[in-house]
């Protein structure tokens, strides 16, 4: 099996155990009283951001955890959104905006033909 | 630095895309999420070689990429000025200054959109969000006083008619 595929395959292992971690954890300790359960999800978000940033070296592990970190803010979100005040929203979608923006501005503009994406090469004839 | 942002560009647009999902169901409810996915699809399969993509006809996986990446971000900018300008009313309590400050974001990105060049990505982000905000702020008149409908009506209508002269005036030669 190529090397490219089994990142992508262990990439998605460790997002799929991250994730049943972070929930798993969330009910047990929840239903045990100890504590609250959107709280716990917040902290693996945090906690899974933080690893994700730390070992950016091996894209595998960080994909997974921040892909992971994604759904576990989502579900946040989702919970909780439509409770904040509108002001607070308003800065939220306001900062995203702005990073969109910079983000287009700086790496998102027209490229030439000769500015193409290469397809990968065939490794070399043995 | 540039591992990190390679890193972390699609856990980012993932994250975006999940907060423009849920601003879209807080401002409209779910019935605005299907026409907003159909609105992303057509971004991804519609807008194929017009978003600024190198070579969009070779069709390798890379090119497939940059070009879902400048469509994520396009329609997540073209669908969050709406919702943006939306928190701006509500936060002002629909007021004239706020339905003002809106008109002008929502003109502001159009013309800016109509204008730019080399930046496709922008370019149709920033028209279909202004004609969004401006759709939305005209529908969202009905909530201002009278007086203050009129004042709105006549701004947007001045601006309307001057972007109109500048940008589509016919030259006589």
């Amino acid at each position: 099996m190529k090397n490219q595929t089994l990142k992508i395959l262990f990439g998605f292992v460790i997002f799929l155990f991250s994730l049943a971690l972070g929930y798993f954890t969330a009910n047990y300790l929840s239903s045990n009283h100890y504590f609250d359960y959107w709280g716990t999800i917040a902290i693996f978000a945090g906690a899974y951001v933080l690893v994700g940033i730390i070992v950016s070296q091996i894209f595998s592990i960080s994909l997974g955890f921040l892909f992971a970190a994604d759904i576990l803010i989502i579900n946040l979100l989702f919970q909780y959104y439509g409770a904040w005040a509108d002001i607070f929203k308003l800065v939220i979608v306001g900062a995203i905006l702005i990073v969109l923006y910079i983000s287009a501005a700086v790496s998102l503009s027209d490229r030439s033909p000769k500015q193409a994406v290469p397809p990968p090469m065939p490794p070399p004839a043995a | 630095m540039e591992l990190l942002a390679l890193v972390f560009v699609w856990p980012l647009l993932l994250l975006v895309l999940g907060i423009v999902f849920i601003s879209t169901s807080d401002v409209a409810g779910l019935t605005l999420v299907v026409p907003a996915v159909v609105v992303f699809l057509i971004f991804i399969f519609g807008l194929t070689g017009r978003l600024g993509e190198a070579d969009a006809s070779a069709g390798n996986a890379a090119e497939d990429l940059d070009h879902t990446r400048r469509s994520t971000v396009s329609f997540s900018i073209a669908l969050l000025l709406p919702i943006f300008v939306k928190y701006l009313l509500a936060t002002t309590q629909n007021s004239l200054a706020g339905m003002i400050l809106g008109l002008v974001v929502g003109f502001g990105v159009l013309v800016w959109g109509m204008f730019l060049k080399n930046n496709k990505v922008l370019s149709y982000a920033n028209v279909l969000g202004g004609i969004f905000v401006i759709v939305y702020l005209y529908f969202q008149l009905g909530t201002l006083g009278q007086l203050a409908q009129v004042i709105a009506a006549a701004f947007g209508l001045i601006v309307a008619v001057a972007i109109s002269i500048i940008k589509f005036r016919e030259k006589l030669v």
